[in-house]
Formats: structure tokens, sequence, C-alpha cells
């Protein structure tokens, strides 16, 4: 029952897709309405998509990186649909209630694919490869090219305490905590804290137990703003694309073991939705290619710390790359 | 204003009203309390714990929480009588008739600004951990003690207070050997609320690195455990009844005979 539902829903996207190519072409309009961006070599026209995103900063700015991308191919797209909670924008692009939407190969791997996060695929690559081929197998879900973007957890401390306290890598960091754990105290969310793949998972790979003494328990947002001050700790975790690095002037502590879970962002829609429209993939591959953490450390933080709006954010983005005129 | 005393003086008259219990009777609450625990204990021994949940649901986490809980409420309930019982003291003297109004409005604004409001503006003008969570714990209780208090002395007979002063008593003598001793019921009821309130509010000493069975509650919402979640609320919810029944034998106790 469910199942003719979506067919028959599928069955009018396409007849209401087919009717605005027909208009499209009438009117004439050969490329898209991006004069002087390298975008309007793609011709979306009469194409029509709902694109989703996340609650998040980050996702809100990639949200609009989308939808302004694809109106620059000349593609009919409203404002994206922001959905709470990575399971529901999930149901959401398999339901049809939206097209796309940018997924981190990490939540793919966990949450979409329902795997245990220590059984994932080490580096970036391994792991963007075996979730595309599983999610498209099991899901008729595409991926398109992910970004070197990595939202991952991370750990960081204020700007030079690390070359201060001899901590360069979380290697250093483990010997720090084993022989003087007071300096590596440590202000991490309840998340974190309990997840297997989050403190008690790094405190294992690396080899270390710092004693709960010198763990502070806090709500994400003060990890921020206590790590700098030193006080209750000088080592906190935080989400590797957060503009709030940047405002409160941390430095990420580079994973040398690569034991956090990578979280690179790419383009995911309905195989149906991609098959159909197969240029998509000229659309995102590029721009992927140029989202990267500090790119986007510097975009969130224009919204957050700035008060920017992220369609401004995301539009000065693609004119900047030279994506749109 | 009005409400507000109505509804106290119906609590008065229940306070007045209720006999002493027997030893039987001073039995049931504990006994009703353990049997809660030990329904959840063989609840959680029949379920199989993944990491994630054995992390926070285990004795010596809870114990630790159970420790850091009682601190927190303990240590808050007695800064708030050592200052709302003295200022409801004071409000209620003929001289303070004209800052009462501004000084109930200071306390008000405690008890009406959130909990999670007060710890989160400590946290960041201030420091995080114990001593943050238990100003935010005093803010928000300290009034109904106060109100108590002033409601408490206010009760009192008149006729009661002049036939002391025409026996000779001294404004401080009426005020320590008729006035508190009979506005201690309805004091003490206000302490008991305090109390509850404590409990419950110092669950949001997680937030902060303050501990508490918070830390458990919240463990089980972010990570979506239900489990988890229960068991800490449940641990919360026994917490405040039972130091609701200790405080209402403490009432027993230091109720004035003959009341």
């Amino acid at each position: 029952m469910r199942h003719s539902r979506a067919q028959l829903a599928r069955f009018l996207t396409l007849l209401v897709a087919a009717a605005l190519t027909v208009t499209a072409c009438g009117g004439g309009s050969g490329g898209g309405n991006a004069s002087g961006g390298s975008l309007g070599a793609v011709n979306l026209s009469g194409t029509s998509f709902k694109v989703g995103s996340k609650e998040f900063t980050e996702q809100l700015i990639l949200g609009q990186i989308a939808a302004q991308a694809l109106r620059a191919t000349g593609a009919n797209v409203g404002d994206p649909t922001s959905v709470t909670g990575s399971s529901n924008v999930r149901t959401a692009l398999t339901s049809g209630a939206i097209d796309m939407y940018w997924e981190y190969t990490g939540t793919g791997w966990t949450t979409d694919l329902q795997h245990t996060a220590s059984e994932a695929p080490k580096g970036s690559e391994p792991l963007y490869q075996a979730v595309a081929m599983e999610d498209l197998q099991k899901n008729q879900i595409k991926w398109l090219q992910p970004a070197p973007l990595n939202d991952t957890y991370a750990i960081a401390t204020a700007h030079g305490r690390g070359q201060q306290l001899g901590v360069s890598t979380l290697s250093d960091y483990a010997k720090l905590a084993n022989t003087d754990p007071a300096k590596a105290s440590f202000c991490g969310a309840t998340e974190f804290l309990t997840r297997d793949d989050g403190w008690p998972g790094v405190q294992q790979a690396y080899g270390f137990s710092l004693p709960p003494g010198n763990v502070a328990e806090v709500d994400t947002g003060l990890v921020y703003t206590k790590v700098p001050t030193g006080d209750p700790c000088n080592f906190g975790e935080v989400f590797a694309t957060d503009g709030r690095i940047l405002a409160n002037n941390l430095d990420i502590i580079p994973d040398d073991k690569e034991f956090f879970v990578k979280y690179n962002v790419a383009m995911t829609m309905r195989q149906d939705v991609f098959a159909k429209n197969p240029t998509l993939a000229d659309v995102f591959n590029p721009i992927s290619a140029k989202l990267t953490n500090d790119v986007m450390l510097d975009l969130s933080q224009r919204v957050t710390i700035k008060g920017e709006l992220p369609e401004d954010v995301a539009k000065d983005f693609l004119q900047k790359t030279g994506f749109i005129g | 204003m009005s409400i507000a005393l109505t509804e106290q003086t119906a609590e008065l008259r229940d306070v007045r009203s209720r006999r002493r219990r027997s030893l039987a009777g001073h039995l049931v609450v504990p006994l009703l309390l353990g049997a809660v625990l030990l329904v959840l204990a063989l609840y959680v021994r029949s379920r199989h714990l993944d990491s994630v949940e054995a992390r926070r649901v285990n004795l010596s986490f809870i114990g630790a929480a159970a420790l850091e809980h009682l601190r927190l409420t303990v240590v808050s309930t007695i800064l708030v009588l050592l200052i709302a019982i003295p200022v409801g003291v004071a409000l209620t003297r003929p001289a303070a008739r004209r800052v009462t109004p501004p000084a109930l409005a200071v306390f008000n604004i405690g008890q009406a600004v959130p909990s999670i409001g007060l710890v989160v503006l400590f946290a960041v003008a201030w420091t995080i951990g114990f001593w943050p969570a238990v100003v935010s714990l005093v803010a928000y209780s300290a009034l109904p003690v106060l109100r108590n208090t002033m409601i408490g002395l206010r009760q009192v007979d008149s006729a009661v207070i002049e036939s002391g002063r025409g026996m000779g008593m001294s404004r401080s003598g009426v005020l320590t050997r008729i006035e508190l001793p009979l506005a201690v019921p309805v004091i003490l009821a206000g302490v008991r609320v305090a109390l509850v309130i404590n409990v419950g509010t110092a669950t949001l000493a997680t937030f902060i690195n303050a501990g508490g069975f918070g830390d458990i509650i919240n463990a089980g919402i972010v990570q979506n455990r239900p489990l988890v979640t229960v068991v800490g609320s449940v641990l919360t919810a026994v917490l405040a009844l039972l130091i609701d029944y200790l405080a209402s034998i403490a009432e027993d106790v230091l109720r004035p005979r003959g009341l």
C-alpha cells in the first residue's frame, strides 16, 4: 500500500517535472541564469528539486549553497527545508519529502547503515567508498563525491598552549595525561563522554586514562569558552568545523592514530533523482572539492559569531569560488 | 499575593490538624521507597546493558552521583534556612513595613528566573562547578521558606503577643518564646517544599560539572537510552520522597507540644 503510494507520488513528480520542462523549453532560456559563473555551463532548466538540511549552522549554509547552485543552472528550487535530527532528515529523503541533502560519511555508516563506529573503515576515502556502495545497493541512495570537509569530533586546546605543554598530536596528549593528569584536564559534553567512539574510545586507542577528577562534564557550548581560560580544563571536545573554534582562538590537536571516525560531507540523493539528472554530479562535485574545514570554519563563524545570514554567506562562497557570477 | 496567602492558610490548617503518626505509620514510606528501588534493580538486572548504558548505570557511578546530589541539596537548603528565616523574621517586624514589598520582589525574581538560565549565566560570567549550582538552587528555593516564615509569624494571634508584652516580656522575648515556636509548623512546611524543589532542580547541575543524578538522566537523553533516563529519574524521585519523609519526622519532633 505504502509502496504503491510512493510510486504514484514519483509518477506525479515526473509529470510535474515534464510539464515544467516543456514550459521552460517554450521560454527558450538556454543556459542557467548564472551569467558569468562556471555553473552556467550546466543546464538543468525545467527541473525542480526540494533541498533539505539538518538544523545546525553548517547544514543551513550547505543547504543554501545547494539551493543557490541549482538555481544557477536554471532549476526550480525553493528554500531548503531544515529538519531536526539526523534520522528525520534521512527519512525525509527516502520518503520523497526532499530530494537531496548533505550527509556525513560517518553518520551514513553509523546511523543510516546501522554499523558500529569501531568497525568503520579507517581514512576518508575507504569510508566513503564503503558507505556509498552499500547505501546505493541497500537503499538506492546515491552519494556524490565527498568534500575534504571533515566535521568530526576533535580535541582542542587554547592557541599556543599545545606548544607550551609539548602537545602537538593526540599521542603527545596521551603521554601528558599519563605523566601529569592535572595539566591534561579535559572538558567534554555528556554525549562525547559516554559514546564508545568518544572519550572511552580515545583513551583506549591512545592508551591513557585520565582520572575522573580531571574530567569536567559540561554543556557543549561551555567547552569552547572554558578551554581558553584553562579553568577547569586545558583541553576539550569540539566539532572540527564549528565557528566557535575560530571565535575562541582554539587549536585542534591532530588525531595522529586516526581514531575518530571521518565525517566527510557529501551530497546524497535518491538514485531515481540522480538517474534522471546525472548532470547533478557536475553541479556538486566541483563544489564539494572546494569545501574544506578552513572554508567551513570561516563561513560558520560568520553566521554564529558575526550574525550574517546563511543565504548571504552561501552566496558569497559561490561567487568567490566562481561558481556563480 | 492574596491567593498565596489563602493557599498557605489552608496548608496551615492542614499542618495543625495533622496528628502525630504511630511507629507503624512511620514505616510505610521507607518500605514503599525500598520496594520501588527493588523493582528498579530487578528490572535493570533483567536487561542486557550495552556499553553506553553500563557506563552510567552501575553501582559505583550511582553511589557517587547520589552523594553529589545529596551534597547539593543539603548545602543549598542549609543556606536557604540561614538566609530566608532571618530575612523573614526581619520583614515581619513593624519597622520593616516599607522595605517588605521590594524585598519580597527580589525573592520573587529568584524563583521566577529559570534555574537553567541562572546556571548558564553563572557559567559564563562566573565559573562552573559546585558553588554556582548551589547559588542557583538557593535563589530558586528561598521564596517558599521566606514566605512561610512570614506567614507563620503573621498568623500568631495578636492577643497572645500583647499578653506576652503585658506580662513584661521584651520584644525579642516575645519573638523567641511566643512567635517563633508558634510559627514552627508553617516554617517547616516551607522548608519541606524547598528541600523537594532542591532535589529536583539539582539535576540541572550536570550541565556545569556539578554531578548528581542529572549526569545519569542527561546521558540517557543524549544517547537515546530510555532505560538510563528512567533509572536517573526514579532515583531522583525516590531521593526527593525520602528527604521529604525525613523532614516530616523532623517536623513532628520540632512541632511544639499541644498544637
